[in-house]
């Protein structure tokens, strides 16, 4: 009697572990699994779907810089992500959409030009020569 | 042997040192310079200060100063690197406010010399960094003696050109003759991106997001104020997989409706479920500005040959597209609106939210994911059938599962057959999504792996 309910609990035990495996879209080494169908896809609440990806932007402005000059965000083939007049004197934060595909960006600023992998997720702009 | 050597060595010794002392006399300048050698010079104790600049054209500029306690002063001026030498006592030197036309002293010219405290300085070059020194002197019997201890430094930029005098240099200026106008900003930066929809919120649909497939493109026209001036946009409705007759409008999150002076191009005829401002904006939205594009999909795509759909069944016939133009005008030929000036970090792309209104129920919105629906919105909607959205914390529009009933490409991209399962089309939007967008982040894009293009409505 004993042994059938061990036998019991050893069953159920691996029912349950076999359901939780399949209940999850991750396996055990990280990898993910694609799924089939749309409602099956398990996401983060925090996903919030978008093919664009934020970009911090901070400008720390020179107060005795007088310049004033167009900020820009452009690709590599000049496509302009984000561009405002600016004066070289003053700061600015600013959110930017980037396609989550683009890899290769640069700002310019009156003459100077930076590039960075939007990857990071924000960039501080020394705008001095 | 030894004595020898260093007898050699004192007479060689001895005879440089009378070369030098000869040649050291024969240096001398042949004036001499009884003065000097008579007066006292009492320098200048108190050098000038408070530069400024008045930036008059991209090649001048008017160079002010308080003077210090000299009985005059000099200003040289250099190039992209500081000033190296100072200039010489009793030395007569030319002053030119034309750069590089008066004296040189090393690597600087003289702008000005006299008692003045300031100098319009012409000829520079535009985007260039200039360095300024003032020195004051004192003059003694037409010399002048330089304060060496006491004296101003500072340096300043040259714009660029700039036709309009809009402040933004022609090299960055979209509209170099215009000066109402100067910036163009384009979303997405090339073409089109596309918006999905799954129509039957709060309940789940087929996912085949295609009930609704509208391509997008707007550009956003600022000064150099940074304010917005207009904005054009463009909507092509390329399918409709569902039967509900359903209206599309976009929201301008921030943006209150009287900061638009018009809009134009809307396909509203004989709507009878919403009213307008006199600016075209949507009536009673209170906080953002709504653009009702267009009333009924079916209006501009209508059904044909017997299909209950229009562009989603490769077997039935193309019906093409429509194309819908809206332009918003912000300020008007120079003119504000109502409600003031909008500035573009107001109205960036973030601004831009798009929606449908389920079979024209106004209440009945569909936003992106996580997108704040409009003021008509009939909230009794959330947290029914499938919809879990919590407007406390910011969660719209997202099943109990976190999935949306709409799609935003930044790209223009094929869409689905009807009845077929979005991730059937796109391979790798699954390991996307449940990545949470780390991994196959180009999922959209037209590369090897990533379609499976016999799902797909390709014309």
């Amino acid at each position: 009697m004993n042994m059938i309910r061990f036998f019991i609990v050893i069953g159920i035990g691996l029912i349950l572990m076999v359901g939780a495996c399949k209940r999850t879209s991750i396996e055990r080494n990280g990898e993910i699994k694609p799924q089939q169908s749309f409602g099956g896809l398990k996401t983060s609440e925090k996903f919030n779907w978008n093919t664009n990806s934020e970009l911090m932007v901070q400008f720390d402005g020179t107060l005795t810089d007088p310049r004033i000059a167009a900020f820009k965000i452009l690709d590599e083939s000049g496509h302009i992500y984000y561009q405002r007049l600016q004066k070289a004197k003053d700061s600015f934060v600013a959110k930017v959409l980037i396609p989550s595909h683009v890899q290769n960006l640069r700002w310019s600023y009156a003459g100077k030009f930076v590039k960075f992998n939007p990857k990071a997720g924000r960039i501080v702009v020394n705008s001095q020569p | 042997m030894k004595n020898q050597r260093i007898i050699k060595i004192l007479k060689n010794s001895l005879t440089i040192l009378l070369m030098g002392f000869a040649l050291q006399v024969y240096s001398q300048p042949v004036f001499t310079d009884n003065v000097t050698d008579s007066v006292s010079i009492t320098y200048p104790s108190i050098g000038a200060s408070n530069p400024n600049f008045v930036y008059l054209s991209p090649t001048s500029l008017t160079f002010k100063w308080t003077s210090g306690n000299g009985t005059g002063r000099i200003v040289l001026a250099s190039l992209d690197s500081t000033i190296n030498v100072w200039p010489a006592d009793k030395a007569a030197y030319t002053a030119n406010a034309s750069y590089g036309s008066g004296s040189s002293i090393g690597n600087a010219k003289v702008l000005y010399s006299g008692n003045a405290d300031s100098v319009t300085v012409t000829n520079l070059n535009s985007n260039a960094k200039y360095y300024f020194w003032v020195i004051e002197y004192t003059t003694v019997s037409t010399f002048n003696y330089f304060d060496t201890e006491f004296f101003l430094r500072t340096s300043t930029y040259t714009s660029l050109p700039d036709l309009d005098g809009d402040n933004v240099p022609d090299i960055d200026d979209a509209f170099p003759s215009d000066p109402l106008r100067a910036f163009i900003t384009n979303n997405p930066t090339v073409g089109y991106g596309t918006l999905l929809f799954e129509d039957l919120w709060p309940g789940i649909g087929d996912y085949d997001f295609n009930d609704l497939v509208i391509d997008y493109n707007y550009s956003v026209v600022s000064n150099g104020d940074n304010n917005v001036v207009e904005a054009d946009y463009t909507f092509v409705t390329r399918a409709i997989g569902g039967d509900l007759h359903n209206a599309f409008a976009f929201q301008l999150d921030g943006v209150q409706a009287d900061k638009i002076t018009t809009v134009t191009g809307t396909k509203t005829t004989g709507v009878t479920w919403t009213t307008f401002n006199a600016n075209g904006t949507e009536f009673d939205q209170p906080n953002h500005a709504n653009i009702i594009v267009f009333k009924d999909a079916y209006d501009l795509l209508p059904t044909t040959g017997g299909y209950w759909f229009v562009n989603v069944d490769p077997n039935a016939p193309d019906v093409g597209s429509d194309t819908t133009k809206i332009h918003l005008t912000f300020i008007d030929n120079g003119t504000v609106p109502a409600g003031g000036t909008l500035s573009t970090s107001i109205m960036d792309a973030a601004a831009f939210n798009p929606y449908i209104i389920v079979n024209q129920q106004r209440g009945k919105e569909i936003h992106l994911a996580n997108r704040i629906p409009s003021d008509k919105a009939n909230v009794g909607f959330f947290g029914t059938v499938n919809d879990n959205s919590i407007p406390g914390i910011g969660r719209y529009y997202k099943s109990y599962n976190n999935l949306p009933w709409a799609l935003d490409i930044n790209t223009s991209i094929p869409y689905t057959k009807e009845k077929v399962d979005f991730l059937q089309a796109y391979l790798n939007f699954s390991i996307w999504a449940q990545s949470n967008g780390l991994s196959n982040p180009d999922w959209y894009i037209d590369m090897p792996g990533n379609r499976n293009t016999s799902k797909l409505i390709i014309r």
